[in-house]
């Protein structure tokens, strides 16, 4: 809050200052808080949606209140398809579905291959679109840092 | 964040598109002249607002570091000496009416300085004895004793100090200068504040752009800890991601910005991302104060408790402005002692002497005090007299009529004082400016010209002197 001018708790405030300064930039770009908004924003558009396309309509929808332009559509599916692309996962250490998921449930050894076995087969289109997902959450977190989410009229 | 602030446009530039209502009318004013006018206008609103451009004067001072006590240093104490008070010490004082604060209370009287004074340099400044390491360089101070201000009260004092105008809202004078001439370097804010860990009286409007393009507002650093928050990327991610992200944004934004154009916030806020993106290879160097060799980090008084806070500070400025920037706000205090102000205001000398010491020192060695003015004030001065509160505390009150400032460097009148006070330090009596003069002043002694340096907001030209000003001569070389 301090950099958006949060008022010192010693005075009384009766308004706060508007303000738009670089330090905001690196907290609304760089910091985990973020971050996690995106990924979180993210992870939820995939599994509403069937397909990227849908998804990146959605996230305009959920952010700014409304439909995309083709344009914009088409600049937000580029940069996806550009970071999955890309060698090594960003922010790897942050993603829930890159760092892998623990083993839960435990019959047996037999029960449990399994039951891994189908598990697999039921969640491999979701896993894969959760994965996309964490790419999402780039361009989920340049959607949070335009001037269209961030100012309202 | 919120929308921008009412804008009401300079000869209708931003009134082609999207016009409102007072657009429209102001519009029907227009003729073919004007809109030929209006696309000169827009041409040059394209163009870095920020890129260092020539002021009014030719000037030797190009920068400025702005030394901010805030809570209104004493006069008395600090480098205006009233013997006349050791005479008068605790005898009952009566007040004529005028300038009541709202902290007077019950019987007051008369407060004799705790410190003793004594005359420095050739030129004889006067100082009280516990400035010791800014004696060394009284010579390249100018003392003035004229200034007087309007308001009683922190806040709307501080405004008025530092924008102009006591009700907040107006630009301040670092917005001013940045607007005027620009800043020496595009890879840093041209207008940078290094505030203490709690804001001044009236926060952040202290170094508002007003009504001033945004581009124009000053930027803090954090005075503990990290200068910036996050501004290093998470691991992982490198420059040229980060580069494409901000082409998506810039895509974005663009979309949007055709949808609201002249919308000043929303450019400076999409220059601001591009900022970001050059600060972060420029910015660690800059604030990284542990590269400093270790006479420099003495001189400054780092590591020492009582000076390394605002020696930090100080160190930092001088880097600033080394690297181009503008125009650098640096705040102190509170020096607001109405009770034990030998204690008080030795603290707080002690916190400072050393420190502004050595940026003198420091810029000189390299050359740049020439063209870096210093100013040194408060808010307002303090009274020779206090209130009783809480027993006999030896404090003093505020005073708007009677205050010291000083510059250094940047083409001042260095080695003199200019105007005094009355015996008893309680008004300015000889050589008496309005701080609106003090601020044409400083424009001067930075190339620009008060009355040209004006911008169009609320149906008039407005300027950092409200109404206009007068240079006080005594003060430039």
């Amino acid at each position: 809050m301090e950099v958006f001018n949060a008022p010192a708790p010693d005075f009384s405030c009766e308004r706060r200052e508007a303000s738009t300064v670089t330090p905001q930039v690196f907290s609304l770009f760089h910091s985990k808080a973020s971050y996690a908004r995106a990924l979180a924003l993210a992870a939820r558009v995939v599994k509403e949606t069937p397909t990227d396309r849908a998804a990146i309509e959605r996230c305009f929808r959920l952010t700014c209140g409304r439909v995309p332009g083709e344009d914009e559509v088409a600049a937000c599916l580029a940069h996806w398809n550009k970071c999955q692309a890309e060698p090594a996962p960003h922010r790897a250490h942050l993603c829930p579905t890159a760092a892998g998921s623990a083993s839960r449930g435990h019959r047996g050894k037999h029960r449990r291959k399994v039951f891994l076995h189908r598990e697999a087969a039921r969640q491999r289109g979701l896993r894969a679109r959760l994965a996309a997902g964490d790419v999402l959450a780039e361009v989920c977190l340049v959607i949070f840092n335009t001037n269209d989410f961030a100012y309202v009229y | 964040m919120s929308p921008s602030t009412p804008y009401f446009p300079c000869a209708g530039a931003r009134a082609l598109h999207a016009p409102t209502r007072r657009e429209f009318l102001y519009g029907l004013g227009a003729s073919i002249g004007s809109l030929a006018f209006t696309s000169l206008l827009r041409a040059e609103e394209k163009a870095n607002p920020l890129a260092s451009h020539a002021g009014h004067f030719p000037a030797k001072a190009k920068n400025c570091i702005f030394l901010m006590m805030e809570g209104g240093p004493s006069h008395i104490d600090t480098f205006d000496p009233k013997p006349k008070l050791a005479e008068l010490h605790l005898q009952e004082f009566v007040r004529a009416g005028q300038q009541k604060s709202a902290m007077e209370s019950g019987q007051r009287y008369y407060v004799r300085s705790p410190f003793a004074f004594r005359k420095c340099g050739q030129s004889g400044a006067d100082m009280a004895e516990n400035w010791q390491h800014l004696a060394g360089v009284a010579d390249d101070i100018c003392f003035f004793r004229g200034g007087q201000v309007d308001s009683v009260n922190h806040p709307t004092a501080m405004y008025q100090m530092n924008c102009g105008n006591r009700f907040g809202g107006d630009p301040a004078i670092g917005a001013w200068v940045t607007y005027g001439i620009g800043s020496l370097n595009q890879n840093l804010p041209g207008f940078i504040v290094l505030p203490e860990v709690s804001y001044p009286q009236g926060g952040a409007a202290n170094w508002s752009n007003g009504y001033l393009p945004a581009h124009f507002q000053g930027t803090p650093l954090r005075s503990k800890g990290s200068p910036i928050l996050d501004i290093d990327p998470p691991t992982g991610i490198t420059r040229e991601h980060e580069r494409a992200n901000l082409d998506l944004l810039a895509q974005l934004n663009h979309a949007q910005q055709a949808r609201h154009p002249g919308q000043d916030d929303l450019a400076a806020r999409m220059d601001n991302y591009e900022l970001a993106y050059r600060m972060q290879a420029q910015v660690p160097e800059v604030l990284d104060l542990s590269k400093e060799d270790a006479k420099t980090r003495e001189l400054y008084g780092l590591g020492q408790d009582a000076t390394d806070s605002f020696g930090r500070k100080c160190l930092l400025a001088r880097k600033l402005v080394e690297k181009g920037v503008r125009f650098v706000q640096l705040y102190n205090g509170t020096w607001d002692s109405h009770d034990y102000i030998e204690r008080a205001h030795g603290n707080l000398v002690r916190g400072v002497d050393q420190p502004i010491a050595a940026l003198l020192t420091d810029l000189k060695q390299r050359g740049l005090l020439e063209s870096t003015l210093v100013v040194w004030c408060g808010e307002f001065g303090r009274t020779p007299d206090n209130g009783v509160r809480m027993g006999t505390a030896y404090g003093r009150d505020h005073n708007p009529k009677a205050m010291t400032m000083w510059l250094a460097g940047g083409g001042c009148k260095a080695g003199h004082t200019i105007g005094a006070t009355d015996e008893l330090g309680m008004e300015a009596v000889e050589g008496v400016a309005h701080v609106r003069d003090f601020h044409v002043t400083l424009l001067r002694l930075l190339g620009l010209d008060d009355n040209k340096l004006t911008y169009y907001h609320a149906g008039r030209f407005k300027q950092l002197s409200q109404f206009g000003g007068k240079a006080i001569n005594g003060l430039i070389a």
